[in-house]
């Protein structure tokens, strides 16, 4: 994928200008970025914030960024990761997961496609809380659309071929993870 | 064995959408413009807040300013006041060595380093003054002929005044004899 600067080197721009198209072209990225680990919106609005605030401290450089999307990707992912340090693992009750796992044999079983409900985003959350990091980290970039391996490896600066592997040992764990809760509660409806 | 294929990928479909929507959050509507009048504020605030700090700074090297010249000033003052004070000692030996300023204000005062202050930092000998003594000639010590004089007058007074007043007389006496044989004397040489 072609990177593309902020701005173009034809056009010159006032560094606030340059910071107002960042806004308005990678916004909605950050925030992905942030809910994906943070899962709770106000909280991904506070990151999605303090992410172009750090970003503002670098408005007179903002020109010479080569690749902008993945280096504002960097920011929030790290951004999100601090802050969701400071808050408790995403954990869910034994009667939470039975209910879950109900659900999810019934999804299972009907071909069409549903939403995911409330219980089954909280299960399917604690499922890759529980990943281990690396894997974990990798699977959470994989499922913002923005973002293709190539730019989930730079974000997390490993390689992509590594960033491929984790995501296939990722998905391998969950579908392990999901087929063992469904034989285990789904048969007590 | 062809169930289980079926569930592995009926699972596999399913997780595929879940982590699809698990993704895709969508953020409350005005994002952006929530975003930029945070970042306006932030830039007014950080702008506002280097203003504040060059303002302190400023005050503080003036105030690091005040504080030399009122330090400057005061070592003058106590050059001065030391020169003053020396001075009348150096005075009365002016005639045997000229007076050194003192090492430790010339040290506080380098000439070299204000150079601007060099006239006023150089410590000025003031013009000596007469002695203003209470009395003059200045009193000194008696001598030992002088002090057997003044015990005797001190323990026989009345004997003392008759023997100054025999002896102003007997001055008297010889004052006339003198002027009685300078006279005699006139008179012989207009005879001749």
């Amino acid at each position: 994928m072609a990177e593309q600067a902020f701005v173009s080197e034809a056009v010159m721009m006032a560094p606030e200008d340059v910071l107002e198209s960042a806004v308005r072209e990678h916004a909605r990225l950050v925030y992905r970025i942030a809910y994906s680990v943070l899962r709770n919106h106000h909280d991904a609005e506070d990151a999605t914030q303090e992410t172009f605030v750090r970003v503002l401290r670098y408005k007179k450089k903002l020109e010479g960024v080569r690749d902008p999307k993945t280096w504002l990707a960097r920011i929030a992912w790290r951004v999100a990761v601090e802050r969701s340090r400071k808050r408790p693992e995403i954990s869910m009750s034994e009667t939470e997961a039975a209910t879950a796992a109900i659900e999810l044999r019934s999804q299972l079983a009907s071909a069409e496609e549903r939403t995911l409900g409330k219980e089954m985003g909280e299960l399917l959350a604690s499922l890759i809380s529980a990943l281990p990091g690396p894997l974990r980290d990798a699977l959470r970039l994989s499922t913002i659309e923005e973002l293709s391996p190539t730019e989930i490896a730079k974000v997390l600066g490993a390689s992509e071929a590594s960033v491929r592997s984790r995501l296939f040992r990722a998905r391998q764990i969950l579908k392990e993870k999901l087929s063992a809760l469904e034989g285990s509660y789904g048969n007590q409806r | 064995m062809e169930i289980n294929d079926n569930n592995k990928d009926r699972l596999d479909r399913w997780l595929e959408g879940a982590l699809q929507q698990y993704g895709n959050a969508e953020p409350r509507a005005g994002l952006e413009s929530r975003i930029l009048a945070n970042l306006e504020s932030a830039d007014k605030r950080a702008s506002f807040d280097r203003r504040w700090w060059w303002a302190l700074a400023a005050a503080a090297v003036m105030v690091c300013i005040a504080i030399a010249i009122w330090m400057g000033g005061g070592v003058n003052h106590l050059a001065k006041e030391a020169v003053a004070r020396d001075m009348p000692a150096t005075s009365s030996v002016a005639t045997t060595k000229p007076s050194k300023p003192n090492l430790a204000l010339r040290k506080v005062v380098n000439p070299a380093t204000h150079p601007a202050r060099r006239r006023e930092s150089r410590p000025r000998i003031p013009t000596a003054k007469e002695p203003r003594l209470e009395q003059f000639p200045s009193a000194r010590p008696l001598s030992e002929q002088e002090q057997m004089l003044a015990h005797y007058v001190r323990d026989f007074p009345q004997q003392a005044v008759l023997v100054a007043q025999a002896q102003a007389e007997r001055q008297k006496e010889l004052a006339k004899l003198v002027a009685d044989e300078s006279s005699e004397i006139g008179s012989d040489q207009q005879e001749r």
